[in-house]
């Protein structure tokens, strides 16, 4: 729960950030890339605390989709850009896209459990030893 | 003659990205920040990655440029990650990453 508190802490900043970038190319700031450096910055050292417990396919992707979402709603509400379908039917995929990978990535050590279960009847087998011995005691 | 003048900020881009991948790499080695070298080393790559980005952008439209760089970045990483992560994708999960792909690209060509 960590990982993904720090993962999406990582995308606020990542928004906040390509906002600046923006703002300040509209507005012709030269400081802008320096705020937006350090914005990225921030973001990237949390994407890099969500990367111990969660896969990098599944965090890179969460991070660039949930990204591209949020910044694509901010720049129609914060800078009236227009939205056309296709980009909405594209926010939806890259959802859609992102809770896919997430279910669809599995440990490849899940698989290698299978592997003990086949040696499981071996050990059943040296249980069965005592009980073949037992009615030998009896004569 | 004009391919060169074309195809350069192309190649920034997948340089960009290329660098993104790695950032990704040096930051999944850091192991949380603890160790300093390769977490300040990707953040570097980060804003070197971010510098060409700006390079390429004076000739490229931003739409067509985030759709290569985020693109490439994305199937690039997640490749990779099953090598660092031990990981590996069922048909969902491949399922769920060409969408992803299709909708960066979606999202940036299909204004």
């Amino acid at each position: 729960m960590r990982a993904w508190l720090a993962l999406f802490s990582a995308i606020a900043f990542e928004v906040i950030g390509t906002l600046t970038l923006k703002l300040s190319a509209l507005n012709h700031h030269a400081a802008g890339f320096l705020i937006t450096s350090v914005f990225l910055a921030l973001s990237y050292a949390l994407l890099a605390l969500a990367f111990r417990r969660i896969p990098v396919a599944v965090a890179f992707a969460v991070w660039e989709a949930a990204g591209l979402v949020l910044i694509t709603l901010a720049g129609v509400t914060l800078l009236g850009e227009t939205l056309s379908p296709l980009r909405l039917l594209a926010l939806l995929g890259l959802g859609l896209g992102a809770w896919l990978l997430h279910g669809g990535t599995v440990a490849v050590q899940s698989a290698q459990k299978v592997v003990p279960k086949k040696t499981a009847p071996v050990q059943q087998a040296t249980l069965r030893e005592p009980t073949i011995r037992l009615p030998q005691v009896q004569p | 003659m004009t391919s060169t003048v074309t195809w350069t900020p192309f190649l920034l881009l997948i340089l960009a990205a290329l660098l993104d991948v790695g950032a990704n790499i040096l930051l999944k080695r850091s192991d949380g920040l603890r160790h300093r070298l390769p977490a300040l080393g990707g953040i570097a790559l980060i804003l070197l990655a971010f510098a060409l980005l700006g390079v390429a952008l004076k000739s490229v439209p931003l739409g067509v440029a985030y759709a290569v760089w985020g693109g490439l970045g994305i199937v690039l990483t997640a490749l990779l990650s099953l090598n660092i992560d031990g990981v590996r994708f069922t048909v969902r999960g491949w399922a769920g990453l060409t969408l992803i792909v299709g909708s960066v690209l979606l999202m940036h060509m299909g204004g």
